[in-house]
């Protein structure tokens, strides 16, 4: 696949994004954007900053597959996926319900599970396509009270390096962005992410500005470096 | 936010050097490369450093190699990049912050047969890069790497120097300041655990 962007002669690349409404995903939007591509975002809220909104529960993949459906009618078939949509729970191990799992890893590997099941014949077809995964520095090292989370989002790793190699010949690049702790609202205020004690133990000294992850998952859906099956980690030096 | 204004290129092969000049050049960023000028002024001050500790030798089995040639060529050349990386942590804190970039050998993360030099100098760069971005985050140098010349696999990419060049590129974004202490293999997927 070539490089997407301004300078790229043709129509403008086609991205989905889910998650598009606040945070990390809406960061993405508008990355992706101003490096030339058309975007359709999808969230629980609707947004407005994508060229293209919709509200759609990632989880439902009946839902998914009409929201790209529609965004290749309107804007054209998509060669970039950002799987971005997902929240947190800090919840002790116990005290996890099923329903709370399911929900969990619904979402988070759900979301990219069904998204690259409605884009994949398409991007086949086309000659390539770029995946990214929006994971978490959790999904590296683990974390406390959060083992839903942590499972989900390791899933994602286990799921990209997978189509990674799967796709390879097809010309599908896959890859993860897992971010470190990240200056959005699901970093509550008066949790120890906000504290200035935790901060200080950051080899960077402050969290990771969501900012920070469109430029990496722009990156990795430009296909410039040909990179596939990574994980690419701006987090502070959380994980190093 | 820190700007990348003068990048300086050291050890770097040269089909590798001339790609990373064009895509840091492409983005305005001045390029002093010390295969173009090995005695280049440096000023303004860089920001940014690309160092490079690949050296591919022909492939030999640990046995076959003298002991001597073995020892000489690990010490000189992870002396050389000791060096390298020093004198730019030192240029880069007394600028007040920077990027280092070092280029290493992906056989470093799996090993490889007949391939014991470029592994154990390669690895050794791994744990480098991991130490200093621990070390000189408080003096906001971010240090990461990308990883290099791993055989190539059927189905896979072969990564192009320009390839190479970009995720150097991306490494060295001077926007990404929490992107620090990461070893990117370059490999096009045949690597797909995280270093």
């Amino acid at each position: 696949m070539s490089t997407p962007g301004r300078e790229r002669q043709g129509p403008a690349p086609v991205a989905v994004v889910s998650g598009a409404a606040a945070g990390i995903g809406l960061a993405c939007v508008r990355e992706l954007r101003r490096q030339g591509w058309l975007v359709a975002g999808c969230d629980l809220r609707v947004g407005d900053a994508a060229d293209l909104d919709a509200v759609v529960d990632v989880a439902d993949p009946l839902a998914v597959a009409r929201f790209v459906d529609r965004v290749g009618r309107e804007l054209g078939p998509p060669v970039g996926v950002l799987s971005a949509a997902g929240y947190v729970e800090e919840i002790p191990l116990d005290a996890i319900s099923g329903a709370a799992f399911r929900r969990m890893l619904g979402v988070h590997l759900g979301g990219l599970h069904h998204l690259t099941r409605a884009t994949l014949p398409g991007m086949v077809r086309g000659g390539g396509g770029a995946i990214v995964a929006v994971a978490s520095e959790l999904a590296i090292a683990g974390g406390e009270d959060a083992a839903h989370y942590v499972t989900a989002k390791g899933a994602l790793l286990g799921l990209t390096r997978a189509l990674a190699a799967e796709l390879a010949p097809d010309g599908v690049r896959v890859n993860v962005v897992a971010p470190g702790p990240t200056d959005t609202a699901m970093l509550a205020a008066g949790t120890v992410w906000r504290d200035p004690a935790y901060l200080a133990t950051l080899p960077t000294g402050a969290l990771v500005q969501p900012e920070e992850i469109a430029l990496t998952a722009a990156f990795l859906l430009s296909g410039r470096g040909a990179l596939t099956g990574q994980v690419v980690s701006p987090n502070a030096g959380t994980v190093i | 936010m820190h700007s990348s204004n003068h990048a300086v290129l050291v050890g770097l092969p040269a089909d590798l050097d001339r790609a990373t000049a064009q895509v840091l050049r492409a983005r305005g960023a001045r390029v002093t490369s010390s295969r173009v000028e090995p005695d280049g002024v440096l000023r303004p001050a860089p920001d940014l450093f690309v160092i490079g500790s690949t050296a591919p030798r022909p492939a030999a089995a640990f046995s076959d190699i003298d002991p001597q040639t073995w020892w000489a060529e690990v010490e000189g050349r992870l002396s050389a990049l000791f060096a390298l990386v020093r004198a730019a942590g030192r240029e880069l804190t007394g600028a007040g912050g920077g990027r280092i970039v070092l280029v290493l050998d992906a056989r470093g993360l799996a090993g490889a047969a007949g391939a014991t030099v470029d592994a154990t100098v390669g690895a050794a760069a791994i744990a480098l890069t991991k130490s200093l971005a621990r070390e000189l985050g408080p003096a906001h140098i971010a240090v990461n790497a990308a990883a290099v010349s791993a055989p190539p696999e059927p189905g896979f990419t072969t990564p192009t120097p320009l390839h190479i060049a970009e995720t150097i590129g991306f490494l060295a974004n001077p926007h990404l300041p929490s992107l620090t202490g990461q070893i990117i293999p370059c490999t096009g997927g045949t690597i797909r655990t995280r270093p």
